[in-house]
């Protein structure tokens, strides 16, 4: 089995500000926020928070607020959307400074996001979308907040997304996707209603995604991809139910995928690798238990000691730890 | 022959004379390197920096609409563009059709752009009912670009619920752009009620598609949508029967299939039939190919068209499940229990599962399986 390259990978989330000349970092100004949001997440549970510097990070993030709406936009004079909202409190949250941020004006956007139906918008063009249900979801709950919306009615609409399969699609009559099982099976877990998940059918959909190569997909008759690692397995672990897969041919699957020259993870072994691949991967194999990565609650895609320090929910299953 | 009718040169918007009066705004995160050649980069650099300008002097005029545009074919994930171009649309009173025409041009390639979606979204919202009709006609054309593609999937199912079930599905309040521009839904105008024709079409497209591709997972579970899910859903046990029959014969055709298996499963859940009752039906699926002549000999006709052809890779495991889940169901731990050992040997990746699946059934055999 290959090794984790956890300094190559280092290196490579590193430098990834570093080129702002380099036409690629213009094309995905859109994804800035969420692109830091990633790269310090592989870092910390990497074991190097400390990779980039502190202060940068944070004074970007503020600079990306929007003072119009109150909420953060995904790069200097962007306009606020729930994306990047979220990955702006989650680094604050990882850093342990939330309190920076203008929490009253946080609250009263991501709350204004909630539709009649129960569904959410990602801003206030309308776009609804079970991805931000979850989103607007966890900014809520770490800003301590998830007295802000209507519980029921967001439990009532993500109801009303679950398909006859027992998996959940972005919208109400919308295909399952491995990607939205997760974002539901999140939500319903930050608002302590698993119940309304038809557990075995689910788990099973969920197993299914393993392809023979050891590669999980997001539908069935698609191709695998690493960052379905971690929309497949943090179902499977918020549902307890890791073992229902073939974890070693999965972890040789990511470690297959990494740059060993250049560092970082890609989508499938291969291709050019990307921080989001990167993360998610790394996520995969902190929850298969791999030595090497620290552990992440998968239920937010944050390091479990943070999440564990705000008292936030904690029942999730990592292979190779407290195993009945 | 593109080169006898070149492109005309790109110019800039900095060499533009209508942009002469504007002062762009950089980016605040890096300076260009002097002296840089024009490439594609400064193309984009250069646009942009007149977006910021407009942006921030809020001017919404015919040349926002060409310089948004440029944008968006060269990135077409920049949300705040596209947003700032609707705002325009409507300040400018734009005929939103045509707008839509140039979208239908540029999809194509942006397929997979949550914003040209929105984009579209947004316009229909506008537009209203009359052109929802021509739009699935569009989704249609889009899925033959890419059959599974999840975006285009949620807009035909939106058009459907929006703007064909008596009460519109997704409501005009989940959109509230800026003060005072409630866009204006002209849905349930003459008609009032249910085009249940534009229903009843789509399972027909349902059908075409599946002649196309058995396999497609997205048109199983938009048939589901339709006939049982939906608005207009309207369940029945002869529905259900009939689904069955269709069912079973596009799993003859191709039996490793797991959404056709699945949409099975679903339609007797939804009915509370249970699985033994199409036993006799997934039997021959769990026998090797070397059995199935003589159970064709033995076949009336009519069944012989439901049994596995003489190419299917056999024994199919979804029906090795299948059939392992009726037994169980029945409480016929033992021989449930052989089939779970044959999906260990023929499904070796899931292995932990099967053998999970053995150890509650033996903790309950009569409990009724998943
Ligand atoms: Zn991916």
């Amino acid at each position: 089995m290959d090794a984790l390259l956890i300094d190559k990978h280092v290196k490579y989330i590193q430098s990834l500000g570093e080129n702002t000349d380099d036409l690629m970092y213009h094309l995905t100004a859109h994804l800035r926020l969420n692109a830091i949001y990633w790269g310090l997440t592989a870092l910390f549970i990497m074991g190097h928070p400390e990779a980039l510097v502190k202060e940068d990070v944070i004074a970007f993030v503020m600079s990306c607020w929007d003072d119009d709406e109150g909420a953060f936009g995904a790069h200097p004079g962007h306009d606020a959307h729930v994306l990047p909202t979220l990955s702006s409190i989650q680094i604050l949250v990882m850093y342990d400074e939330v309190e920076r941020a203008d929490k009253e004006r946080l609250v009263s956007y991501l709350a204004a996001r909630q539709n009649p139906s129960g569904s959410f918008s990602g801003d206030r063009w309308g776009e609804t979308d079970t991805r931000f249900s979850y989103i607007t979801l966890q900014a809520l709950e770490l800003l301590g907040r998830l007295d802000a919306i209507d519980k029921e009615k967001a439990v009532a609409h993500i109801r009303r997304c679950k398909n006859y399969d027992g998996g959940f699609g972005a919208t109400e009559g919308a295909e399952s996707h491995s990607g939205q099982v997760f974002v539901c099976t999140a939500a319903l877990t930050i608002l302590d209603r698993l119940d309304e998940i038809d557990q075995p059918n689910l788990a099973w959909w969920l197993a299914e995604r393993q392809l023979p190569n050891g590669g999980l997909n997001g539908r069935p008759e698609k191709l695998e991809d690493v960052c379905y690692s971690f929309w497949v397995l943090s179902a499977l672990s918020i549902l307890h139910k890791l073992k229902w897969i073939d974890s070693d041919a999965l972890i040789r699957f990511i470690l297959s995928a990494q740059d060993p020259d250049g560092g970082g993870i890609a989508d499938r072994p291969g291709d050019m690798v990307d921080v989001f691949h990167t993360v998610f991967g790394l996520c995969g194999l902190s929850l298969l238990g791999h030595p090497d990565v620290r552990e992440i609650n998968p239920i937010y895609c944050l390091p479990a000691e943070i999440a564990k320090k705000r008292g936030l929910h904690m029942n999730y299953q990592v292979l190779g730890k407290d195993e009945a | 022959m593109e080169f006898l009718n070149p492109e005309p040169p790109y110019i800039l918007f900095k060499d533009r004379p209508e942009w002469s009066d504007v002062t762009a705004v950089p980016q605040d995160d890096g300076p260009s390197p002097p002296l840089a050649p024009i490439m594609y980069n400064d193309k984009y650099k250069d646009a942009t920096s007149y977006f910021r300008a407009i942006y921030v002097s809020q001017e919404h005029s015919q040349r926002v609409l060409d310089l948004t545009l440029e944008i968006i074919k060269q990135n077409a994930s920049h949300y705040t563009v596209w947003q700032y171009r609707y705002r325009t649309l409507i300040a400018l009173n734009s005929p939103l059709t045509e707008e839509l025409h140039l979208l239908s041009k540029l999809l194509p390639t942006h397929l997979k752009s949550y914003q040209a979606w929105n984009h579209r979204r947004l316009l229909l919202l506008q537009l209203g009912k009359k052109s929802a009709r021509s739009e699935l006609a569009f989704a249609e054309i889009a899925l033959a670009k890419d059959a599974k593609n999840y975006h285009t999937w949620v807009y035909r199912e939106w058009l459907l619920c929006n703007f064909f079930a008596p009460m519109p599905f997704v409501t005009s309040t989940t959109i509230s752009p800026t003060e005072g521009e409630e866009p204006t839904i002209e849905d349930l105008d003459d008609e009032g009620w249910v085009d249940d024709e534009v229903w009843r079409e789509e399972v027909a497209f349902t059908d075409r598609m599946l002649e196309d591709d058995v396999r497609n997972n997205s048109v199983w579970h938009h048939r589901f949508f339709v006939l049982f899910e939906g608005p207009r859903a309207r369940p029945s046990p002869e529905l259900v029967q009939s689904e069955i029959d269709y069912t079973e014969h596009k799993i003859a055709l191709a039996p490793n299939n797991a959404s056709a298996w699945n949409y099975l499963r679903g339609l007797l859940s939804n009915s509370k039939t249970p699985l033994s009752t199409l036993l006799p039906f997934a039997r021959p699926y769990t026998l090797p190919q070397s059995l199935q002549p003589s159970l064709r000999v033995f076949a009336e006709a009519e069944e012989r068209e439901l049994l596995p052809g003489e190419n299917a890779q056999l024994p199919c495991v979804m029906a090795l499940e299948f059939i392992a889940d009726a037994l169980g169901e029945k409480g016929e731990v033992e021989e449930a229990n052989k089939l779970f050992d044959e999906l260990v040997e023929r499904d070796p990746i899931r292995k932990q599962f099967w053998e999970y699946r053995k150890r509650t059934l033996a903790q309950a055999p009569t409990a009724p399986v998943a």
